[in-house]
Protein backbone atom coordinates (compact mmCIF):
# COMPACT_ATOMS: atom_id res chain seq x y z
CA UNK A 1 0.00 0.00 0.00
CA UNK A 2 1.56 3.42 -1.66
CA UNK A 3 1.52 6.00 0.96
CA UNK A 4 -1.25 8.87 0.06
CA UNK A 5 -2.33 12.18 0.93
CA UNK A 6 -5.19 14.23 -0.13
CA UNK A 7 -4.80 17.78 -0.57
CA UNK A 8 -7.91 20.62 -1.10
CA UNK A 9 -6.90 23.00 -3.67
CA UNK A 10 -9.26 25.12 -6.10
CA UNK A 11 -8.86 25.44 -9.62
CA UNK A 12 -11.79 27.17 -11.21
CA UNK A 13 -13.02 26.32 -14.74
CA UNK A 14 -10.69 28.85 -16.95
CA UNK A 15 -8.13 27.49 -14.93
CA UNK A 16 -6.79 24.05 -16.58
CA UNK A 17 -3.56 25.27 -17.52
CA UNK A 18 -2.25 26.00 -14.11
CA UNK A 19 -3.77 22.83 -12.56
CA UNK A 20 -1.69 20.93 -14.94
CA UNK A 21 1.81 22.77 -14.05
CA UNK A 22 0.91 21.78 -10.28
CA UNK A 23 0.28 18.50 -10.57
CA UNK A 24 3.30 18.14 -12.94
CA UNK A 25 5.19 20.02 -9.81
CA UNK A 26 3.67 17.30 -7.30
CA UNK A 27 5.11 14.98 -9.43
CA UNK A 28 8.36 16.26 -9.63
CA UNK A 29 8.04 16.19 -5.61
CA UNK A 30 7.08 12.49 -5.76
CA UNK A 31 3.28 12.84 -5.35
CA UNK A 32 1.33 11.72 -8.30
CA UNK A 33 -2.58 12.43 -8.99
CA UNK A 34 -4.46 9.18 -8.17
CA UNK A 35 -7.66 10.73 -8.48
CA UNK A 36 -10.12 13.61 -8.00
CA UNK A 37 -13.36 14.09 -5.74
CA UNK A 38 -13.64 17.87 -4.46
CA UNK A 39 -9.72 16.57 -2.79
CA UNK A 40 -6.77 15.59 -4.69
CA UNK A 41 -5.84 12.25 -3.74
CA UNK A 42 -2.03 11.61 -4.09
CA UNK A 43 0.05 8.42 -4.06
CA UNK A 44 3.78 8.64 -2.86
CA UNK A 45 6.46 7.91 -5.78
CA UNK A 46 9.50 8.63 -6.75
CA UNK A 47 9.91 11.67 -8.21
CA UNK A 48 9.46 11.92 -12.20
CA UNK A 49 8.89 14.12 -14.71
CA UNK A 50 5.29 13.76 -15.72
CA UNK A 51 3.41 15.99 -17.98
CA UNK A 52 -0.43 16.01 -17.14
CA UNK A 53 -2.91 17.19 -19.23
CA UNK A 54 -6.90 17.87 -18.50
CA UNK A 55 -9.17 16.96 -21.77
CA UNK A 56 -12.84 18.35 -21.29
CA UNK A 57 -15.39 15.54 -22.90
CA UNK A 58 -18.69 16.31 -22.88
CA UNK A 59 -19.92 13.53 -25.28
CA UNK A 60 -22.07 10.89 -23.77
CA UNK A 61 -20.20 7.85 -22.30
CA UNK A 62 -20.55 4.99 -25.06
CA UNK A 63 -17.18 6.11 -26.83
CA UNK A 64 -15.21 6.29 -23.54
CA UNK A 65 -13.45 3.03 -24.09
CA UNK A 66 -12.07 3.96 -27.25
CA UNK A 67 -11.56 7.46 -26.28
CA UNK A 68 -9.16 6.36 -23.62
CA UNK A 69 -7.79 3.82 -25.97
CA UNK A 70 -6.99 6.99 -28.79
CA UNK A 71 -5.59 8.65 -25.34
CA UNK A 72 -3.50 5.06 -24.44
CA UNK A 73 -2.50 4.39 -27.94
CA UNK A 74 0.10 7.72 -28.14
CA UNK A 75 1.18 6.93 -25.21
CA UNK A 76 -1.07 8.76 -22.80
CA UNK A 77 -2.31 7.11 -19.15
CA UNK A 78 -5.49 8.05 -18.02
CA UNK A 79 -5.35 8.55 -14.79
CA UNK A 80 -8.44 9.45 -13.53
CA UNK A 81 -12.01 11.87 -14.40
CA UNK A 82 -14.03 14.51 -12.59
CA UNK A 83 -17.39 15.21 -14.52
CA UNK A 84 -16.25 15.85 -17.98
CA UNK A 85 -12.56 16.90 -17.17
CA UNK A 86 -10.06 13.79 -17.89
CA UNK A 87 -6.86 13.87 -16.57
CA UNK A 88 -3.99 11.81 -18.26
CA UNK A 89 0.08 12.11 -18.22
CA UNK A 90 2.62 10.78 -20.17
CA UNK A 91 6.76 10.71 -19.02
CA UNK A 92 8.23 13.82 -19.77
CA UNK A 93 10.50 13.67 -23.19
CA UNK A 94 13.57 14.97 -23.96
CA UNK A 95 12.82 15.64 -27.85
CA UNK A 96 9.16 17.39 -27.94
CA UNK A 97 6.63 18.67 -25.10
CA UNK A 98 3.36 16.37 -26.50
CA UNK A 99 0.44 17.86 -26.52
CA UNK A 100 -3.01 16.36 -26.53
CA UNK A 101 -4.66 19.08 -29.07
CA UNK A 102 -2.11 19.47 -32.17
CA UNK A 103 -3.72 22.56 -33.67
CA UNK A 104 -6.90 25.15 -33.08
CA UNK A 105 -10.18 24.10 -34.57
CA UNK A 106 -10.86 21.05 -32.11
CA UNK A 107 -9.20 23.02 -28.75
CA UNK A 108 -11.58 25.73 -29.60
CA UNK A 109 -14.54 23.01 -29.49
CA UNK A 110 -13.73 21.56 -26.32
CA UNK A 111 -13.96 24.77 -24.48
CA UNK A 112 -17.00 26.14 -26.71
CA UNK A 113 -18.41 22.51 -24.94
CA UNK A 114 -17.17 23.47 -21.30
CA UNK A 115 -18.85 27.38 -22.21
CA UNK A 116 -22.32 25.32 -22.71
CA UNK A 117 -22.06 23.55 -19.89
CA UNK A 118 -21.21 26.42 -17.70
CA UNK A 119 -23.72 28.59 -19.00
CA UNK A 120 -26.58 25.76 -18.46
CA UNK A 121 -25.67 24.98 -15.50
CA UNK A 122 -25.72 29.01 -14.75
CA UNK A 123 -29.38 29.59 -15.59
CA UNK A 124 -30.33 26.44 -14.29
CA UNK A 125 -28.61 27.74 -10.82
CA UNK A 126 -30.05 31.33 -11.60
CA UNK A 127 -33.75 29.99 -11.24
CA UNK A 128 -33.20 28.03 -8.12
CA UNK A 129 -31.23 31.30 -6.53
CA UNK A 130 -34.25 33.01 -7.54
CA UNK A 131 -37.15 31.09 -6.65
CA UNK A 132 -34.72 30.29 -2.93
CA UNK A 133 -34.73 34.03 -2.29
CA UNK A 134 -38.74 34.12 -2.79
CA UNK A 135 -39.09 31.09 -0.68
CA UNK A 136 -37.28 32.30 2.34
CA UNK A 137 -35.28 35.01 4.31
CA UNK A 138 -31.97 33.95 4.92
CA UNK A 139 -29.01 36.69 4.58
CA UNK A 140 -26.48 33.61 4.66
CA UNK A 141 -28.05 31.57 1.59
CA UNK A 142 -28.25 35.34 -0.49
CA UNK A 143 -24.24 35.95 0.74
CA UNK A 144 -23.67 32.31 -0.71
CA UNK A 145 -25.79 32.51 -4.16
CA UNK A 146 -24.23 36.09 -4.69
CA UNK A 147 -21.18 34.63 -4.30
CA UNK A 148 -21.40 31.77 -6.42
CA UNK A 149 -23.19 33.65 -9.37
CA UNK A 150 -20.24 35.76 -9.68
CA UNK A 151 -17.77 33.36 -9.97
CA UNK A 152 -19.90 31.79 -12.66
CA UNK A 153 -20.22 34.92 -14.09
CA UNK A 154 -16.29 35.22 -13.84
CA UNK A 155 -15.77 31.38 -15.22
CA UNK A 156 -18.09 32.42 -18.13
CA UNK A 157 -16.35 35.45 -18.78
CA UNK A 158 -12.46 33.76 -18.60
CA UNK A 159 -13.61 30.65 -20.56
CA UNK A 160 -15.25 33.50 -23.44
CA UNK A 161 -11.73 35.23 -22.81
CA UNK A 162 -9.58 31.92 -23.70
CA UNK A 163 -11.67 30.79 -27.09
CA UNK A 164 -11.26 33.85 -28.68
CA UNK A 165 -7.73 34.26 -27.75
CA UNK A 166 -7.57 30.79 -29.49
CA UNK A 167 -9.46 32.19 -32.47
CA UNK A 168 -6.82 35.18 -33.25
CA UNK B 1 -34.29 18.24 -41.43
CA UNK B 2 -32.32 19.82 -43.50
CA UNK B 3 -30.81 18.92 -46.53
CA UNK B 4 -26.51 18.26 -46.19
CA UNK B 5 -24.91 19.62 -49.63
CA UNK B 6 -20.69 18.59 -49.53
CA UNK B 7 -20.11 22.11 -49.95
CA UNK B 8 -21.24 23.26 -46.63
CA UNK B 9 -18.36 21.65 -45.00
CA UNK B 10 -16.08 23.52 -46.88
CA UNK B 11 -13.30 24.86 -46.42
CA UNK B 12 -11.43 22.20 -44.22
CA UNK B 13 -8.65 22.35 -42.36
CA UNK B 14 -5.70 20.94 -42.96
CA UNK B 15 -5.57 18.48 -40.28
CA UNK B 16 -9.38 17.51 -41.28
CA UNK B 17 -8.36 16.83 -45.17
CA UNK B 18 -5.64 14.56 -44.06
CA UNK B 19 -7.99 12.70 -41.72
CA UNK B 20 -10.38 12.36 -44.11
CA UNK B 21 -8.02 11.11 -47.45
CA UNK B 22 -6.59 8.39 -44.63
CA UNK B 23 -10.02 7.18 -44.48
CA UNK B 24 -10.26 5.84 -48.09
CA UNK B 25 -9.40 2.32 -46.45
CA UNK B 26 -10.86 1.72 -42.68
CA UNK B 27 -8.66 2.90 -40.03
CA UNK B 28 -8.52 2.99 -36.37
CA UNK B 29 -7.73 6.17 -34.13
CA UNK B 30 -3.70 4.84 -34.06
CA UNK B 31 -3.98 4.04 -37.42
CA UNK B 32 -5.01 7.67 -39.00
CA UNK B 33 -2.77 9.31 -36.57
CA UNK B 34 0.30 7.27 -38.47
CA UNK B 35 -0.90 7.40 -41.50
CA UNK B 36 -1.58 11.20 -41.02
CA UNK B 37 2.20 11.42 -40.18
CA UNK B 38 3.43 9.46 -43.04
CA UNK B 39 1.87 11.16 -45.75
CA UNK B 40 2.52 14.86 -44.17
CA UNK B 41 6.24 13.63 -44.59
CA UNK B 42 5.84 13.56 -40.20
CA UNK B 43 4.80 17.55 -40.37
CA UNK B 44 1.29 16.73 -38.97
CA UNK B 45 1.77 14.87 -35.73
CA UNK B 46 -2.34 14.09 -34.20
CA UNK B 47 -2.56 14.57 -30.58
CA UNK B 48 -4.90 11.97 -29.20
CA UNK B 49 -7.71 15.29 -28.19
CA UNK B 50 -7.19 16.64 -31.83
CA UNK B 51 -8.00 13.24 -32.68
CA UNK B 52 -10.85 12.34 -30.93
CA UNK B 53 -12.55 15.66 -31.59
CA UNK B 54 -12.33 15.40 -35.31
CA UNK B 55 -13.48 12.03 -35.69
CA UNK B 56 -16.75 12.05 -32.65
CA UNK B 57 -17.51 15.51 -34.86
CA UNK B 58 -17.14 14.01 -38.60
CA UNK B 59 -19.17 11.14 -37.73
CA UNK B 60 -21.98 13.41 -35.88
CA UNK B 61 -21.90 15.17 -39.41
CA UNK B 62 -21.81 11.76 -41.20
CA UNK B 63 -18.97 12.40 -43.08
CA UNK B 64 -17.19 9.20 -41.52
CA UNK B 65 -18.94 6.30 -40.12
CA UNK B 66 -17.46 3.04 -38.23
CA UNK B 67 -17.55 0.22 -39.66
CA UNK B 68 -18.18 -2.47 -37.23
CA UNK B 69 -20.29 -1.76 -34.29
CA UNK B 70 -18.87 -3.01 -30.78
CA UNK B 71 -16.97 -5.89 -29.82
CA UNK B 72 -13.49 -4.36 -30.81
CA UNK B 73 -12.08 -1.54 -28.58
CA UNK B 74 -10.74 -0.20 -31.77
CA UNK B 75 -13.00 1.06 -33.64
CA UNK B 76 -12.29 1.35 -37.57
CA UNK B 77 -13.61 4.68 -39.78
CA UNK B 78 -13.93 4.91 -42.88
CA UNK B 79 -15.22 8.02 -45.51
CA UNK B 80 -18.85 7.65 -46.13
CA UNK B 81 -20.40 8.48 -49.69
CA UNK B 82 -20.87 12.38 -48.44
CA UNK B 83 -17.47 12.11 -47.21
CA UNK B 84 -16.31 10.92 -50.36
CA UNK B 85 -17.98 13.98 -52.07
CA UNK B 86 -16.41 16.39 -49.67
CA UNK B 87 -12.74 15.38 -50.09
CA UNK B 88 -13.28 15.54 -53.64
CA UNK B 89 -14.81 19.06 -53.88
CA UNK B 90 -12.59 20.25 -51.28
CA UNK B 91 -9.63 18.94 -53.50
CA UNK B 92 -10.80 20.79 -56.42
CA UNK B 93 -11.30 23.82 -54.63
CA UNK B 94 -7.50 23.66 -53.87
CA UNK B 95 -7.18 22.51 -56.67
CA UNK B 96 -8.67 25.83 -58.60
CA UNK B 97 -6.99 27.99 -56.09
CA UNK B 98 -3.74 27.00 -57.27
CA UNK B 99 -4.33 26.89 -60.62
CA UNK B 100 -5.67 30.31 -60.90
CA UNK B 101 -3.40 31.94 -58.53
CA UNK B 102 -0.40 30.37 -60.28
CA UNK B 103 0.89 33.37 -63.15
CA UNK B 104 0.05 35.84 -60.15
CA UNK B 105 2.34 34.30 -57.52
CA UNK B 106 5.13 33.08 -59.72
CA UNK B 107 5.69 36.93 -61.15
CA UNK B 108 6.24 37.89 -57.08
CA UNK B 109 9.65 38.27 -56.73
CA UNK B 110 10.66 37.77 -53.18
CA UNK B 111 14.31 39.71 -51.98
CA UNK B 112 16.58 37.37 -51.00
Amino acid sequence: MHKEKKVFKIFLAWQDKSEEIWLNRMAKKGWALKSYKFLYTFEKIEPASYIYRLDYKSTSDNDLNEYKTIFQDTGWEYVTRYGNWYYFRTKESQEHTPEIYTEREYQIEKYNSLLQHLLTVFITFIILAVSMAFLQNSIVLDVFFTLLIMIFILCIFKVRQKISKLRD
Amino acid sequence: MKKTSPVQYLPLTHTTFYILISLTTPLHGYGIMQKVEEMSKGEVKLGPGTLYGALSKLEKQKIIAKTQEDGERRKCYILTELGKQVVKLEWSRLQNLVEVSRKKVESIEVEE
